[in-house]
């Protein structure tokens, strides 16, 4: 019988950390529980979401859940998703997904931890506080709260402002008019309340909430009795579409109960706009890949190739 | 509180080891304090930025790096200063020799943990150099750099508590 | 690891550690270490540099360091002692006055403040000294700063509660309304009760003492008998208090940030005064530096040892005993205030959360808890972690800056109030509404 450990930053109820728990449920059953797998949400352990590569590579946890910008840092190849308008919506990264997880594993095998299956959160979208964003130029002087140097730059190109924030400090800070708006998708502004504060929604899609990564450590795999690894393979296989189907549906009533329910203004930019934006962009995504080596401008290559940008 | 063994915290000795030690930890803690003005400087700047909306973009991550400036840089001085809390009740009541006995137990004892934390400090920022990892910010600042500030100050406290050691081994007859 | 052997090398550990004297920081340290070694190996270990730098590395904890220096530069530049002259011409008729004062300066502050720490530090520096000088007991001065404090995670804004609030993703804004009543109801209970007490033995306070005890001679030269006039005094510090509070308010800082303006508003307020000079700054700067160092030490040491015992199953082992009993719901809730009693008299809180909501939470649900009230209960009962020995951030914040007193006297100064907060969480149990009603009311 083997334990692994499973490292969640998301909280004990939040939808993703009960959607591992169903993996870790599904495992020990399929191995008739020779595999145990504890899931660890946020603050049972003392890693940050941005230290999981290290954490599953060292053994610390056998698996741990990687959301793409939060690893940027670490391996930068597999958060190119983040780059804004390059990857939009989940049909575009089912497209370009075979490729990118096969770039992200040849860097994540460096340090001995490979993909067990990957998720995606929703649509990252512009929420905000105040007088809704009905074209570009309704940017100007806006300040959104930023995670990243990309939505940094991607804030610059609207003309907005940017401001950083910790998580925590969002709602007094939007509620108080510290910021006026941030970026993330409607499955979080529900799912922590941030309704409460939000009275607009601009649906550009920035960009895909993913891939989440489910690392795990290889040797810990490797480990295992030749039985148990096909059964976990098999539930990991069918896991992590169901994962992301699940997550997508979340999002449609998580949007719909934004607008009907709390009154949230929803504005979608035409087409022009975003082809605009993603015009924008260009130059920056060409930049961010020259910086990081030449896996990533290779990655850049086949996604704007096979997304036709 | 006059008897020598009980003031752990600050190697009082006059030996080349002590000095110096005192000297690393008075330094390192004049740093802690430039650091915290940097943390006013910092917050009141962004302040008042955003009044004309405008931000410095690395507000929360360099304050976050001030914060452990502050506490790894001020961990020798603070102990020497006696900051660190200690139950004395009990210790207080002790007689002299078992008292003397107390403090060579805890602070060996805290010699040992603290030279676990140097070395897997150590090994943290080593994985961050050899790995290249950066903050997820604007910046993406090189994460060994403002990590090397645990490492130095954990390294000053271990100066101090080898130089209060050696300073009594010295003085053992 | 048997969960037997790890809770003998956790109670004898700690015990032994902290009764010879050990530091207490690295007492908890070194425990979770030998913890962590026993249950995972040298791999365990590994983990122990990601809690020490991610513990201190971080921006919500700067307004430790802020509001303690805010503290120390009113104090050192003598703001302070033109502050409590106003005061105590404005709550002299008080019996116990200042003590009085201390709570309601305390409840002021937390709603600067969104920490328990650093409320009592900004209190603490600021009355100790004058308390002492007026020959007030010291237990009585200890207890009301250190319980005192505490309402800096009651009274909003709280990082125990935003903390809380994002892990159980209830709404951090109702979170702060829900605890605005309960905070305000404690107050009360501690002025009450400390009325209680000056009114059973007025030797407490000074009113109570002949002239001659005091020293005469010395009150004069110290300008005992302020006049109206120096009521005035208390107006910059109320004003520094409106612009701290009013940044939050107006938008013009967040709660972290709150802590800047604070420092900006004291170094203004000692030039006004004409206490401003270069000892005063770099005194405030490095007290200031070694109380967070102090702090944030034993943040680092029950963090420690709080991630092993998460890795050597020991939360949750206990936690899934609790749920075997199979109790009624306010059984339950009882059998849950004792485990927090218990752990807060060796964790500090935030550890406390981490360690046992995982498995506790979902089980506080089935009961049907609300969330929200759940959370001021958890709350309170953080605080009263805080001031239990021998692990009490609030008692070592009031000790350390207490110059010199010994520990024991701040222990047991604060020990009645432990009794007055299981008092509120029986209030609360009784009237929901306490904390309901607000964010109901705001809400629609
Ligand atoms: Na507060
Ligand atoms: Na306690």
């Amino acid at each position: 019988e083997t334990t692994w450990d499973l490292y969640a930053f998301t909280g004990v109820t939040h939808p993703i950390t009960v959607r591992y728990q169903m993996f870790a449920d599904e495992v020990a059953q399929a191995t008739n529980g020779e595999l145990k797998i504890i899931v660890r949400p946020a603050g049972e352990l003392p890693f940050k979401a941005t230290e999981v590569v290290k954490a599953t590579s060292s053994g610390q946890v056998q698996l741990a859940a990687a959301y793409q910008g939060f690893i940027s840092g670490a391996v930068p190849v597999a958060s190119i998703t983040s780059l804004p308008f390059l990857v939009q919506n989940a049909d575009q990264l089912e497209q370009i997904a075979p490729k990118l997880i096969a770039a992200a594993d040849a860097e994540f095998g460096k340090q001995g931890v490979r993909t067990l299956f990957w998720h995606t959160w929703p649509v990252q979208n512009i929420f905000g506080r105040g007088e809704p964003i009905r074209s570009l130029a309704d940017f100007k002087g806006r300040k959104i709260r930023s995670t990243d140097g990309k939505q940094a730059e991607m804030l610059k190109q609207l003309g907005a402002s940017s401001i950083s924030l910790t998580t925590a400090e969002v709602p007094v800070a939007v509620e108080r008019g510290v910021a006026d708006g941030y970026i993330t998708a409607a499955f979080n502004v529900v799912g922590a309340k941030w309704q409460e504060f939000t009275d607009w929604a601009w649906l550009c899609e920035v960009h895909i909430g993913g891939p989440s990564y489910l690392l795990m450590n290889i040797d810990a795999y490797n480990a295992l009795p030749d039985d148990v690894r096909a059964k976990l393979d098999e539930v990991a296989k069918s896991f992590g579409p169901k994962f992301r189907a699940l997550n997508l549906a979340d999002e449609k009533t998580a949007l719909e109960s934004l607008e009907k329910e709390h009154g949230v203004t929803m504005v979608k930019p035409s087409d022009a706009e975003i082809a605009e934006l993603i015009d924008r962009m260009t130059p920056y995504w060409e930049t961010w890949a020259t910086q990081n080596g030449d896996a990533a401008v290779k990655l850049l290559a086949e996604v704007r190739s096979e997304l036709g940008k | 509180m006059t008897d020598d063994a009980s003031e752990p915290g600050g190697p009082r000795g006059t030996g080349r080891l002590a000095r110096a030690a005192a000297a690393l930890s008075d330094v390192f803690g004049a740093l802690a304090g430039v650091a915290l003005a940097g943390i006013v400087v910092i917050v009141c700047t962004e302040i008042v930025l955003r009044l004309f909306r405008h931000s410095l973009l690395v507000t929360d991550e360099m304050g976050a790096y001030l914060n452990a400036a502050v506490v790894f840089l001020g961990l020798a001085y603070s102990l020497r200063h006696g900051a660190f809390i200690r139950m004395e009740f009990v210790y207080d009541r002790l007689s002299r020799p078992v008292r003397r006995l107390a403090t060579w137990c805890f602070v060996l004892i805290t010699t040992v943990f603290v030279a676990a934390l140097v070395y897997v400090a150590w090994k943290h920022v080593q994985y961050a150099y050899v790995q290249d990892t950066r903050a997820i910010s604007v910046l993406a600042t090189p994460e060994w750099i403002p990590q090397s500030l645990m490492l130095l100050g954990l390294a000053a406290l271990l100066v101090q508590l080898v130089a209060f050691i050696w300073e009594r081994v010295r003085h053992v007859p | 690891m048997s969960l037997d052997l790890l809770v003998a090398v956790l109670i004898g550990g700690l015990a032994f550690l902290l009764l010879i004297g050990q530091w207490t920081a690295f007492a908890l340290g070194t425990t979770g270490v030998v913890i962590l070694y026993l249950s995972k190996g040298v791999i365990g270990l590994e983990a122990l540099s990601s809690v020490v730098w991610n513990n201190t590395a971080s921006y919500i904890l700067v307004a430790v360091p802020l509001f303690l220096l805010m503290g120390d530069l009113i104090l050192r530049s003598g703001v302070s002692g033109y502050f409590y002259r106003g005061v105590v011409v404005l709550l002299r008729w008080l019996p116990g006055g200042l003590l009085h004062a201390n709570i309601m300066s305390c409840a002021i502050f937390s709603a600067v403040s969104g920490s328990s720490v650093a409320t009592a530090a900004t209190v603490g520096t600021v009355a100790i000294p004058e308390m002492t000088r007026r020959q007030y007991a010291p237990r009585m001065i200890f207890g009301s700063l250190a319980a005192g404090g505490t309402l800096g995670i009651l009274i909003p804004p709280s990082i125990v509660m935003i903390l809380y609030g994002a892990l159980v993703e209830e709404s951090i804004a109702q979170l702060f309304m829900a605890g605005l009543i309960p905070g305000l109801t404690l107050a009360g209970i501690f002025m009450a009760y400390i009325a209680v007490r000056i009114a059973l033995n007025p030797a407490l306070a000074p009113e109570g003492k002949a002239r001659e005890d005091i020293g005469q001679e010395e009150a004069e030269e110290a300008g005992e008998e302020p006049g109206w006039r120096d009521a005035l005094h208390v107006l910059p510090i109320f004003a520094l208090l409106a612009v701290v509070l009013g940044s939050i308010y107006a938008g013009i800082a967040t709660p972290t940030e709150a802590g800047g303006i604070g420092v900006a508003g004291a170094l203004l307020l000692a030039a006004g005064y004409r206490g401003l000079n270069w000892e005063v700054l770099r005194g405030s700067l490095m007290s200031a530096v070694r109380t967070t160092c102090m702090v944030v030490f034993i943040i680092v040491g029950a963090q420690i040892l709080a991630t092993a015992l998460t890795y050597s199953g020991a939360s949750r082992a206990i936690s899934e005993w609790v749920l075997a009993l199979g109790l009624s719901k306010w059984m339950f809730f009882a059998m849950l205030v004792l485990l927090y009693v218990g752990l807060g008299f060796f964790v500090d809180g935030l550890s406390m959360i981490y360690m046992t909501l995982p498995v506790l939470l979902p089980l506080v649900r089935t009961f049907g808890f609300d969330l929200v009230w759940f959370g001021v209960v958890l709350t309170i009962l953080i605080e009263l972690g805080q001031i239990t020995p021998p692990v009490g951030l609030n008692l070592f914040t009031i000790h350390g800056i207490s110059g010199g007193s010994r520990f024991s006297e701040v222990v047991r100064g604060a020990a009645p109030y432990v009794a007055l907060m299981l008092a509120m969480i029986l209030l609360l149990v009784l009237f929901p509404g306490l904390a309901l009603w607000l964010p109901a009311t705001m809400m629609n």
